[in-house]
């Protein structure tokens, strides 16, 4: 089995798995929202927040928690795309090559947005507590890290991959 | 930038020694797209293989089948 054929097969694996979890993800938000009460403990923010917050600020807090997930949809959408190139055959050209660059942006946004989102929602949370009980949180976590390196790394090979498909465009010029 | 280019004389040899495309295209190998792409002068380049199976087949020299043509004078 040649190396296409092996790209072509694990793709069309791939997809079904990035289409599954396209489905699921936003259907387990959906469901988590609508079972779950819209309280201070059901947000996954690690913050305590402030027995007299506003729902206001607890719907803001929470639909900032839902940025990541809706980037991790993006980047889904993007691998699908790229999975689906790949299936047909569409491995050393441009148009791969910068899906590749889009996901690893989308994997650099999953550790920034946290990083930024973090902050606000502590403010949010905490703003109805007496002036000395309010806290604005900034946190890194081994998983930005991890995101944000395996972005780059990503992003890298997006960039290497334009130049083997330049590369292999000038090659097919060549009789 | 150069200022000679490379022209692609395969139509006049393939015209002297009364062959179609179809049957150069077969006989060195390629397909009949790739003949029509290097009689138009599309191309990029042509691999060493490419060429010497043509000049095999015609029985001429690389320097039959490629030309180099001053660019015009853009003034």
């Amino acid at each position: 089995m040649s190396n296409l054929e092996h790209v072509r097969k694990l793709a069309g694996v791939l997809r079904g798995i990035t289409i599954a979890a396209m489905v699921a993800l936003p259907l387990a938000i959906a469901g988590g929202l609508a079972a779950l009460p819209l309280t201070p403990d059901v947000l996954s923010v690690d913050i305590t927040p402030s027995p007299d917050a506003t729902r206001a600020q607890l719907i803001l807090a929470a639909g900032l928690s839902l940025l990541r997930p809706l980037i991790l949809l993006w980047a889904l959408n993007e691998m699908r795309k790229l999975f689906g190139a790949y299936v047909a055959g569409d491995v050393l050209t441009d148009h791969a090559a910068r899906l590749i660059q889009r996901i690893g942006q989308g994997f650099v946004a999953m550790a920034v947005v946290p990083f930024l989102v973090r902050p606000v929602q502590s403010v949010l949370l905490t703003m109805a507590n007496p002036p000395g009980a309010r806290s604005l949180a900034i946190g890194l976590d081994s998983e930005m890290i991890f995101f944000a390196l395996s972005g780059g790394l990503i992003i890298v090979i997006g960039w290497a991959m334009r130049e083997a498909s330049a590369a292999a465009a000038e090659n097919r010029a060549i009789v | 930038m150069s200022d000679v280019s490379i022209v692609v004389r395969l139509d006049v040899m393939l015209a002297m020694r009364k062959m179609k495309s179809r049957d150069l295209a077969h006989a060195v190998g390629i397909t009949e797209q790739n003949i029509s792409l290097l009689k138009s002068g599309k191309v990029k380049g042509i691999r060493f293989e490419t060429l010497a199976g043509i000049c095999a087949v015609l029985n001429c020299q690389p320097g039959d089948l490629l030309e180099a043509v001053p660019d015009a004078d853009p003034a």
